[in-house]
């Protein structure tokens, strides 16, 4: 039977339509709602056998841990972990198919190239870790800071506003890319979504929260926006490329900028904002790294591919260090808040350079970890030219 | 010095009297999330020896261990990470949440733990030490338990 939606499907864009009764007609005809007429339902999904083909398993009773039913619990009732290779289906893990399934070209169908050890729980940490921007930040406390502080704290995230847009915009492009048998990876990334929402909307809270507003853009979002919109683009072009150039590289660097935030934070309510968005950045940071552990453990011809990484590896760091860390708004606007006013910028200047070898050292650290050694390669500069 | 949970500071009865702190209030930690980590206090000496240190292993909402081991032991495996700082650090950071109900905005663990100077993050693997990042508000909420 053709169905509907893919008759729908067929139909060129701004084609003639049938009118509505000439559709009703169409649809009289259908022999299978003539079959429902007559009493004759189909029941094939009802009646088969739970081997698979139609039907996935039946008889499976996943039981709660104490936080709830989580996705563990339910892969562990089932047995139904990922293997290696995806069928080209659009299906669920482990559900039936019509008799004649539609293929489906996804642009992702191996383990490897999704895969971390730490995604599955990861979803759920990040459901269960999840907070409002509304709610969560005692508003009501918020405090007056002098106007220096103010407009550096605005600059700064309005710099952070920005990033958060660019991860959005990049990372969600992605998850129809990802077979339907990988679910966790299209959740995960929902969920990392979400918190590229909420951290936009945070911001941006805050900066009209207390006197001050929005401060000045600067090129790097839109550079890079435009460059996720190609596809061939090295930087791109492959999940592991994205992932590693958004996951670790840029939120490991972020991580840092958060970091950096609550330590800056001069108010309960600034405090409160970066330490949330410090959790959630943190748990994409985690993705990322297991994610290249995964990916240099199992992938095929993993030598040229780690050859390519590095490549990418320094394009990325040579960019976020031009474009981010010595761009004039973010590191300015961080040396007023960390020497607390413009008349101390120098001594905030120091506290700038040694919050940068730290970042430095960890994202270094977390790669060496992963398999991943850049120490010797790292175009991150051991101190920054400043 | 004394702190609103009772028991001794940074003693092993002290960080079981935290836990049941956290214990009573299960909507506040279930509202903050699932917090799974193995965390490790160090208490040093003058000569920056360890004196003490205690393993906590938190489970969905709860603490749900805490233990007097060896300080080599937060090193190892056990241990995704741990805060070490001299006895009259711990002791004066404790003081202080007791005395405002909560840490001030110079006195919360990752701003203590970012200046490096007092206390320190430390742990056996950097993926280890990110947990404290990851689930920094269930922890610093649990801390600030002393207060009672």
């Amino acid at each position: 039977m053709v169905s509907t939606f893919s008759q729908i499907r067929e139909v060129p864009a701004f084609a003639a339509l049938p009118t509505k009764a000439e559709f009703v007609e169409q649809l009289n005809a259908d022999e299978y709602a003539r079959r429902v007429r007559n009493g004759d339902f189909d029941l094939g999904w009802f009646n088969a056998a739970p081997d698979g083909t139609r039907w996935g398993q039946w008889g499976v009773r996943a039981q709660p841990s104490r936080r709830g039913l989580t996705l563990m619990d339910i892969d562990k009732a089932s047995g139904l972990f990922p293997e290696a290779f995806a069928p080209p289906l659009a299906a669920p893990r482990g559900g039936g198919t019509e008799r004649e399934p539609t293929t489906v070209n996804w642009g992702i169908n191996e383990r490897w190239e999704v895969w971390a050890e730490n995604l599955v729980p990861l979803y759920e940490e990040a459901c269960s870790r999840q907070w409002s921007a509304t709610e969560d930040i005692e508003w009501s406390r918020m405090e007056e800071l002098p106007p220096d502080m103010e407009r550096a704290l605005c600059q700064f995230n309005t710099f952070l506003t920005m990033a958060e847009y660019l991860a959005t915009d990049v990372l969600a492009s992605w998850i129809p890319k990802f077979n339907t048998y990988f679910h966790e990876i299209k959740l995960f990334l929902a969920s990392q979504a979400m918190d590229e929402a909420r951290h936009t909307e945070v911001f941006r809270k805050r900066i009209f929260a207390n006197g001050g507003g929005l401060g000045q853009a600067i090129n790097f979002g839109s550079q890079l926006a435009q460059q996720s919109s190609l596809a061939d683009n090295i930087l791109f072009g492959s999940w592991a490329f994205t992932s590693y150039g958004v996951h670790v590289v840029f939120e490991g660097a972020i991580l840092s900028m958060f970091r950096f935030g609550e330590f800056l934070g001069k108010t309960d309510v600034d405090k409160q904002i970066f330490r949330m968005v410090m959790q959630d950045e943190a748990r994409h940071v985690a993705y990322g790294t297991l994610h290249l552990k995964y990916m240099i453990e199992h992938a095929p011809d993993v030598e040229r591919r780690l050859e390519e990484l590095h490549y990418l590896a320094s394009i990325s760091e040579m960019f976020f260090t031009s474009f981010f860390f010595l761009h004039p708004t973010t590191l300015e606007a961080c040396a007023i808040l960390a020497g607390e006013g413009v008349d101390g910028m120098d001594k905030g200047l120091e506290v700038y350079k040694a919050l940068y070898r730290k970042m430095r050292e960890e994202y270094l650290m977390r790669i060496k970890q992963a398999g991943f050694d850049r120490t010797d390669r790292c175009m991150y500069p051991e101190e920054l030219p400043i | 010095m004394t702190s609103a949970v009772g028991a001794q500071p940074l003693t092993k009865a002290w960080f079981d009297d935290m836990a049941a702190a956290m214990q009573a209030d299960p909507d506040r930690y279930r509202r903050l999330g699932m917090n799974d980590a193995r965390v490790g206090f160090r208490v040093d000496g003058e000569d920056g020896s360890p004196e003490a240190a205690i393993l906590l292993g938190f489970r969905d909402f709860e603490c749900t261990s805490v233990e007097e081991v060896d300080a080599q032991r937060l090193d190892g495996p056990d241990c995704d990470y741990y805060l070490a700082a001299d006895r009259r650090d711990w002791e004066d950071l404790i003081a202080h949440v007791v005395e405002k109900g909560r840490a001030d905005p110079s006195h919360t663990l990752n701003t203590l733990v970012l200046a490096d100077d007092r206390v320190h993050l430390r742990g056996a693997t950097q993926l280890g030490m990110d947990t404290f990042y990851r689930l920094n508000a269930s922890l610093q909420a649990f801390f600030e338990e002393c207060a009672g």
